[in-house]
């Protein structure tokens, strides 16, 4: 293979990478706050008591975990219109599918961070006469939160890389931008290659902070 | 809180009955605590002991028959002939005054032991912090632990959780103390320094409901020893009659297992 590598082109069209980038960066953070405004009350329906409550919410998060996070995507940008006649732009629905998406792992996330707390803690926090909810603010969610917070950042990398998924609704994201820019200058190799190790630039930290934290915690408690 | 008329018990348990699906746990349980009583519960494993502990302050509902603290129905009140659960509220206050002490502890983690032992007193009695901490500090003093009030529970060995564990049940100053086999998960070196806190508690008068394998601390400290087996209570009595001569077969067959 002879190929003549020119990395030149990125530096040539940074800019198409930037926009691109913020995109990213929005469609990120707007979908994982949705994520999470979702996914925590989500997941204390799914841990509770009554039927009535957790049977819908066991219901969404099994359905949402069992279909590809794409087929979502399609389904909330062409079927829902037609259902509906509610028509979203391409950056809503990807945020609207990717958070829907998210809040269902999150929640499973919150269910088996509070389920890891001992049951001891309840019955100790009880017996000192503290009321359920008072119980769960100052004795289990606080615990709780601790065990989460590595798998929250797990799940935080993995929705960057959903983003890229918003290319096939022509969201302008980094790997749509990518595509684009591309069609142009026909430098797949480059581009791409570019592309991977952008991503695995921002991605890795996260990784590693998440397995940093799980360290952390797992000595504090 | 003793404006009960001397006679009145502290508690008074009448055919308590509690099953787990077909199992019957709790068979028709009767006693009553006086006040300043100091009650050891033994018995074999799966008697019983551990969940009629646990009904005493509702941490177990119960189904049949009634417990009674100081003069007032645990847990559930009669409406219309029928049963209901308690208000939260009447269940709350009725804890606040019950103290308990586990077996595997149930410090809180996530706080230092001072944290732990004035967390009841401020986020349930609502004493102001400079108060609850000045009673946690010579709770901690009594304990013997008072240069770990701003380790976290971890960082101690069991015995010194444990004693934690009991300053914090008594920061509430309750007017019944619950132990829940407190020695049973500890390493039989640090077991000592749990009883000696659990004497000096009885010699200053605390009400005491202990369910132990210790029957060293049965013999000096009960006032009355209750065995149960299979639900039931078997026997009842002052130690000195219950170990040198049980009146039931049951007993003595068990008294000849524990004691070596």
């Amino acid at each position: 293979m002879s190929y003549q590598w020119h990395f030149g082109v990125i530096g040539d069209y940074w800019f198409v990478f930037l926009r691109g980038g913020l995109a990213t960066i929005w469609i990120t953070l707007g979908s994982a706050a949705l994520a999470l405004v979702l996914g925590l009350p989500l997941g204390l329906l799914r841990g509770s008591q009554r039927r009535l409550l957790r049977l819908p919410a066991t219901a969404y998060i099994e359905f949402v975990r069992g279909t590809p996070a794409l087929v979502q995507i399609v389904w909330i940008y062409y079927c829902l219109p037609l259902l509906t006649g509610l028509r979203l732009d391409p950056v809503t629905t990807i945020v609207l599918a990717i958070g829907l998406h998210a809040a269902a792992f999150v929640a499973e996330i919150f269910r088996a961070g509070v389920n890891a707390v001992d049951r001891g803690q309840l019955m100790a926090a009880y017996s000192i006469g503290m009321g359920h909810l008072q119980a769960l603010r100052r004795i289990i969610l606080p615990q709780a939160v601790r065990k989460m917070i590595p798998p929250f950042i797990n799940e935080f990398a993995s929705l960057i890389k959903l983003t890229t998924l918003g290319s096939v609704i022509a969201v302008y994201e980094l790997l749509h931008a990518a595509n684009g820019l591309i069609a142009t200058v026909y430098r797949p190799l480059e581009i791409y290659t570019f592309l991977a190790l952008a991503f695995f630039v921002v991605i890795y930290p996260i990784i590693c902070l998440s397995q940093w934290a799980e360290r952390y915690f797992a000595r504090r408690i | 809180m003793t404006g009960q008329p001397p006679s009145e018990p502290v508690l008074r348990v009448e055919q308590l009955r509690k099953s787990y699906g077909r199992l019957d746990v709790l068979r028709g349980i009767d006693f009553s605590v006086a006040a300043h009583e100091r009650v050891v519960v033994i018995g074999p494993s799966g008697s019983g002991k551990s969940t009629l502990l646990k009904c005493l302050n509702f941490l177990e509902p119960y189904e049949g028959g009634r417990v009674v603290f100081d003069g007032e129905l645990v847990g559930w009140v009669e409406r219309g002939g029928r049963r209901v659960r308690a208000p939260e509220k009447t269940i709350k206050r009725m804890r606040q005054r019950i103290g308990m002490v586990f077996q595997n502890f149930n410090l809180f983690p996530h706080m230092t032991i001072l944290e732990n032992v004035v967390e009841g007193p401020i986020q349930v009695l609502r004493q102001p912090r400079a108060e609850a901490v000045a009673i946690a500090d010579e709770l901690l003093r009594k304990v013997g632990l008072t240069d770990k009030r701003d380790a976290y529970p971890s960082t101690l060995s069991g015995g010194q959780q444990q004693r934690a564990a009991i300053a914090r049940a008594l920061a509430m100053r309750p007017r019944l103390m619950l132990f829940d086999e407190p020695t049973s998960s500890l390493d039989p070196e640090l077991v000592g320094e749990v009883l000696e806190v659990m004497k000096a508690l009885a010699i200053e008068g605390m009400t005491m409901i202990c369910v132990t394998h210790e029957m060293s601390f049965a013999r000096d400290v009960a006032s009355r020893v209750i065995f149960m087996d299979e639900g039931m209570i078997v026997e009842e009595g002052p130690p000195e009659t219950v170990f040198t001569a049980p009146q039931q077969e049951r007993t003595r067959a068990f008294l000849a297992r524990v004691i070596h």
